[in-house]
């Protein structure tokens, strides 16, 4: 299997694309603010982008995306093949990352489907950055209304010291998750082309909050889900679990302003803060349920140790820890030097800066460290067909 | 990009150089490759656009006959060159882009 991002994010799209989505759209008593910017209006949960050209653009840019991950990589994964069989290379060996660019990233084929990926990637952002700046007074205006507007609460904290690491422009969005107001507006819209337009209707997250295991003894007050992003795996939750107090953090400020804005539009209540996950200031042994969707792998392993441990020290007795992310239950990319290749371009161009080093991550040993009874949890589509990690609180 | 006193609760994020690293050889080739997908999206824009207009018009008695005959004015013209050289600069900006310094992958390095 090979580790790789994009490709992984189509198959666990694909597998949400035929799962039962048991929640309707947008709640009907939704108090909207009364600026609420939708030109287009919403199909189900997903507010239609605001104008037909930029829809248009990013469904070119949504099929353009799917071609290359499909078509053109296996073109490109057929003269990895031949040029390895030409030279006479063990297709198994470990190859430093510079000596596998000299021979394999100049290839033509190879070398247009990494322009072509990350260059059609750039293009969706700008396209998207564009439009939210182009109405930068409409779009944030509706952002401040829905701030002070509930169901559900925003925590924002100006002053809030944001770690180094989390400032990087993963997956080449231009201001990352911290450094552009609209971060979540562009996220939200920026990641259903990498979903392959399979995600419109959180098809996804859906899926993930129908499967999140419960606590041995069925109860379920509150939730946490850490490094929540947009929170549509929380407004999801809140939605199983109608009764509980569910939590959405992230160090985003703009990612849960956007994510509370929608919750907010949907009639959902969540409480979302901007926090670190590694230091949430939550007690101790507060949540049945923690959840993390694809945070692990964008953050240093260090801090990814760290969150372990936070999220043991927040679960109740009995209570679950269920991050959905690739490979969490063992198994690490196939070796070989393309495979390499590929990674490492994940790494420095695609800039997943800590894909690396979540690689190093054995999860099994540490949940166990921290005192986690350690299970496998329900398949994610993140690691293929293996299971995704759960760990339990002992009582 | 709008400069604006409302508080947006940003800080600065450590920049991503992708728009640095030439994949195909030589920016020019990356340049040409990237106007490529640009139009690629241009041109979808524009068939998805008529295809509403023609289903909308459709049931107005507009043919696309009509559509032929049509006689812009002078301000439509106007408008529309305006238009076009938005397009021009949406499609054919990334050659204008600093790529003196750039790095192939032949200089890659394992870090």
């Amino acid at each position: 299997m090979h580790f790789d991002r994009r490709s992984l994010f189509g198959a666990a799209a694909a597998v949400a694309a035929v799962a039962k989505s048991t929640i309707g759209s947008r709640s009907a008593e939704a108090k909207l603010p009364s600026n609420d910017v939708e030109p287009r209006g919403s199909t189900g949960r997903l507010e239609r982008l605001p104008t037909l050209a930029l829809e248009a653009n990013d469904e070119f840019l949504t099929s353009f995306r799917f071609w290359v991950n499909t078509k053109l990589s296996k073109a490109a994964e057929e003269r990895y093949v031949a040029i390895t069989k030409e030279k006479g290379i063990d297709p198994k060996a470990n190859m430093p990352v510079a000596e596998a660019a000299k021979i394999y990233a100049e290839d033509p084929v190879i070398a247009t489907r990494n322009h072509a990926w990350l260059h059609a990637q750039l293009l969706m952002w700008k396209n998207l950055r564009r439009e939210f700046h182009g109405n930068y007074d409409a779009y944030m205006a509706e952002m401040e209304v829905a701030d002070k507007s509930g169901p559900g609460t925003l925590e924002l904290n100006p002053d809030m010291v944001i770690p180094e690491y989390t400032k990087h422009e993963i997956h080449i969005q231009p201001g990352g998750y911290v450094g552009d107001p609209f971060a979540g507006h562009i996220y939200h819209y920026g990641t259903n082309n990498f979903y392959s337009g399979r995600n419109y209707q959180d098809d996804l997250h859906m899926k993930y909050a129908s499967n999140v295991p419960l606590p041995k003894d069925g109860k379920v007050r509150r939730i946490l889900d850490m490094g929540c992003g947009v929170g549509q795996l929380s407004v999801a939750l809140k939605q199983r679990f109608p009764n509980a107090e569910v939590w959405g953090i992230d160090i985003g400020a703009p990612m849960v302003r956007y994510g509370h804005m929608r919750a907010v539009d949907m009639g959902t209540e969540v409480n979302f803060a901007q926090r670190l996950a590694e230091e949430t200031k939550f007690p101790d042994n507060h949540f049945d349920i923690i959840t993390s969707y694809i945070l692990h792998h964008e953050v240093t392993a260090e801090a990814s140790r760290k969150i372990i441990a936070e999220a043991h020290r927040l679960t109740r007795a009995g209570g679950v820890y269920y991050p959905i992310d690739f490979n969490t239950a063992g198994m690490r990319r196939t070796e070989g030097p393309y495979s390499e290749l590929r990674g490492w371009m994940s790494h420095r161009w695609n800039h997943e800066r800590w894909v690396r080093e979540y690689d190093t991550v054995d999860f099994k040993t540490e949940f166990a460290k921290v005192g986690f009874e350690v299970s496998d949890g329900p398949k994610s589509g993140f690691a293929g067909d293996r299971p995704n990690i759960l760990g339990t609180k002992r009582a | 990009m709008a400069t604006s006193t409302r508080a947006e609760f940003t800080t600065e994020a450590i920049k991503a150089d992708i728009e640095k690293v030439s994949f195909m050889g030589h920016p020019l080739f990356d340049n040409m490759m990237t106007a490529l997908i640009a139009i690629g999206a241009e041109i979808w824009t524009e068939r998805r656009q008529r295809l509403v207009l023609e289903k909308l018009l459709a049931q107005k008695g507009i043919t696309k006959d009509m559509v032929e005959q049509f006689v812009p004015s002078v301000d439509d013209e106007a408008a529309w060159r305006k238009e076009r050289e938005v397009m021009v600069e949406r499609i054919y900006g990334q050659f204008a882009n600093d790529s003196t310094e750039f790095t192939t992958s032949s200089t890659w390095k394992n870090k």
